[in-house]
């Protein structure tokens, strides 16, 4: 039996995710969220969907790094975690946020601190066995900081930040650890913008699920991004600030 | 803000787009608010310029399912599709759906929509359990056909003005598999399309594609039942689409005589008996994805009129030529004799009679003008339009037709407007 703990598994792409893997055979996923009606939710569609998969919720204070360690505990001591994906993030207005400093905070804590103290739980696991993928989704939004989105930028680029240590630190170990890049993609979050141009959370969780199969790297969803990130940190800065992202 | 077009695209206004989440406080005091799905309503019921729209198609979970009944329930922002690519392969199947599946559960209740099986199941409400409301103020309302029935019987129908549905309890069918026996069948004329027609009742499902250039009203039958018999061919998944809109539409009056032309041909040389998949039967037109861009930028109508049986025969005669004098129009004409059941939403338009429904290319005041024709051979035959496709009718033909308007507007929510709502309530 494989199992796979999906943190902020009631975000879209991660919803996308577990629909993948549901369709594995052996295979049993660990939902963990904040709230429980949402996971149970979460849950009872997948349960419509594939009534064979065994599936476990579990609800957590997603800024209590004692808690988040004691479960990743729990449920590593009780079945043996092969994946883990932290998917859980948060984008707030960048101009609410410049404006409200709690707004700020909570977007430090909430798409930065948070994800890094799951990952940390999680590694510090797959370490003592030697075994195991842990899977981030971070984002494009990491390249640079441009001035409509540097505070959820920020956070994103301390993830990527983290995670290459993490990916270096697995070096010569059976760990893996992968960095997930998804561009633009049409979730709740970016449901306030114009449809085109962004990727179906399928078609970028499908690209999750396979990279999660693979070793340790960097996986921008979908590939297009790799060029365009490599871009916009090669201008130069005087171009840069003249754009308008 | 962001610009939405229903899919006529005869309009591109800004909307303040919103995922909807059912945590958030829908009540603005001074913005007025509208649910949409997948807009795929042709004119104005799901815009709302410069107001704010609930996008809700992240709402869509499936709640529950009982197999022995066949009971579904789920979160309103779930399209058919979705629905019938998970349950056909399991036997199950929505007992009706529209011309297309990429349509959400809210906006099939929310213009109580019909399909090829009127005559047999009825309307959309009709195999319908249950329904949640969510209000502006917070408050949340559960209705059936037994309890809080009036709040049922006004959302039903109630184009998205009575609160935003969040979830639904839908009444699935036992099916015997994905496949229909079809038969096709000509008819030259009128008379015999109403003849067939009356023939056809056994069958489960029927709907006609009539050639609207000439003036003779020839047309082609489809009538169709589940089977469990398993037909050839592939069904592809992912379907081609149309890449822009082009300036001009590529539908006018000689593309037109043409691909009538060959259609009728085409299909009256077809063997009159086969097997065929339920996308292709019921869904022909969701094969090329954005087909709505090809009448160009102006974008296109859509007429759809029920008239009663006893008029029936003379009024659509009339119809199909005051159209075709016109020279407007398009391919996309359909036919169809709906059952006995009538749709029981206060604004519901499925009925007793024979609805047609009819694209036209927008060519601006020469289209609007010979809807002004047809609406009064509608009126005068005591028919009414469907608000899912109006985009122009008059207040006053909205009231001449729609009998129920007042009680209607007593389960009306405050913060809720539509274009259409302005346009055809004041509000
Ligand atoms: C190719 C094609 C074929 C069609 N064939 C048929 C047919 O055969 N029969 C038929 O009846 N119709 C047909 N239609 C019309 C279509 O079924 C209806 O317009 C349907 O309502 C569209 O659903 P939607 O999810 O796109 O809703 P939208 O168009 O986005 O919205 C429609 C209305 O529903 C309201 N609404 C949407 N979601 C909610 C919610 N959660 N809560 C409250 N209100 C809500 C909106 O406010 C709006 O008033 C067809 C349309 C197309 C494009
Ligand atoms: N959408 C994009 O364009 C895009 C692009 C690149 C990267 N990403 C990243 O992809 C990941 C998945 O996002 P998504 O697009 O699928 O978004 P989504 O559907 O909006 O999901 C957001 C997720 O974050 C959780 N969350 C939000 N605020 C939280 C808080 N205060 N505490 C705990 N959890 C909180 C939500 O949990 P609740 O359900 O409990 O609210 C939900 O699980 C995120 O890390 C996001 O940054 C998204």
């Amino acid at each position: 039996m494989q199992h796979i703990v999906i943190v902020g598994a009631t975000s879209t792409i991660a919803r996308e995710c577990a629909l993948i893997w549901a369709k594995r055979p052996e295979t049993s996923l660990h939902l963990v969220g904040r709230d429980d009606e949402r996971l149970l939710a979460v849950r009872s569609d997948l349960l419509v969907r594939f009534p064979e998969v065994l599936i476990s919720t579990h609800t957590v204070d997603f800024l209590d790094a004692r808690a988040i360690d004691t479960l990743v505990s729990e449920i590593g001591q009780s079945v043996g975690i092969d994946k883990a994906l932290v998917a859980h993030g948060f984008m707030p207005d960048q101009l609410a946020a410049q404006a409200d400093l709690s707004l700020l905070k909570e977007t430090l804590e909430v798409s930065g601190v948070s994800p890094i103290l799951f990952a940390e739980s999680f590694a510090k696991h797959f370490f003592a066995s030697d075994s195991g993928t842990l899977g981030v989704i971070s984002s494009v939004a990491d390249v640079r900081g441009r001035r409509k989105n540097y505070i959820y930028g920020s956070t994103k680029a301390m993830i990527s930040y983290y995670l290459a240590g993490l990916a270096h630190r697995a070096f010569g170990t059976s760990v893996k650890i992968i960095s997930l890049k998804p561009g633009p993609t049409a979730t709740p979050m970016t449901g306030h913008l114009p449809n085109r141009g962004l990727a179906k959370a399928s078609k970028v969780a499908a690209g999750i699920v396979e990279a999660m199969d693979g070793p340790t790297g960097v996986v921008f969803l979908p590939k297009i991004w790799r060029l365009i990130t490599l871009i916009i940190g090669l201008l130069p800065t005087r171009v840069f600030n003249r754009l308008n992202l | 803000m962001v610009k939405v077009s229903s899919w006529g695209l005869l309009t591109n206004d800004e909307h303040d787009v919103r995922p909807f989440s059912q945590d958030l406080k829908l009540h603005n005091s001074s913005v007025k608010s509208l649910a949409a799905g997948l807009e795929r309503s042709y004119g104005d019921a799901g815009l709302n310029p410069d107001g704010v729209l609930w996008s809700t198609t992240f709402l869509n979970k499936l709640i529950s399912f009982d197999p022995d009944l066949g009971v579904l329930t789920v979160e309103a922002g779930i399209s058919l599709k979705e629905i019938q690519d998970l349950f056909v392969p399991r036997g199950w199947s929505l007992p009706v759906t529209p011309g297309t599946e990429y349509v959400t559960v809210g906006g099939a209740i929310a213009n109580d929509v019909h399909g090829k099986s009127h005559h047999m199941y009825g309307s959309f409400s009709d195999n319908l359990i249950s329904l949640t409301l969510l209000r502006t103020d917070g408050e949340t309302i559960v209705s059936s056909p037994e309890d809080n029935s009036n709040w049922f019987w006004a959302t039903v129908g109630g184009i998205g003005l009575t609160g935003v549905i969040i979830s639904a309890q839908l009444q699935l069918q036992k099916i015997p598999g994905p496949w229909l026996a079809t038969e096709t069948l000509t008819f030259p004329n009128l008379t015999e399309f109403f003849e067939i027609s009356n023939e056809s009742a056994a069958w489960e499902n029927s709907v006609s594609w009539i050639d609207c250039v000439g003036v003779g009203g020839r047309g082609l039958f489809m009538r169709g039942n589940r089977t469990s018999e398993i037909g050839k061919g592939k069904i592809s998944h992912s379907s081609p689409s149309v890449p822009v809109t082009p300036p001009f539409s590529l539908v006018n009056a000689l593309t037109l005589r043409v691909f009538n032309e060959l259609y009728f041909r085409m299909n009256s040389l077809k063997k009159e008996k086969g097997l065929q998949h339920y996308k292709k039967y019921f869904y022909p037109l969701d094969g090329i994805q954005n087909w709505n861009r090809i009448y160009g930028k102006r974008g296109f109508y859509q007429y759809q009129s029920v008239i009663p049986p006893e008029s029936a025969k003379a009024a659509t005669e009339e119809m199909l030529k005051t159209i075709s004098k016109a020279k407007e129009g398009s391919f996309l004409a359909v036919l169809k004799t709906f059952g006995e059941r009538k749709s029981r939403g206060l604004l519901g338009f499925p009925g007793p009679g024979t609805t047609l429904a009819l694209d036209f290319p927008n060519r601006g005041e020469s289209t609007l003008k010979l809807f002004d024709r047809l609406d009064s051979i509608v009126l005068s035959a005591g028919g009414k339009l469907y608000l899912a496709k109006d985009a122009r009718m008059s207040r006053e033909m909205f009231e001449a037709t729609y009998p129920r308007i007042s009680e209607f507007s007593a389960f009306r929510d405050p913060g809720i407007s539509s274009a259409m709502s302005r346009r055809l309530l004041g509000s």
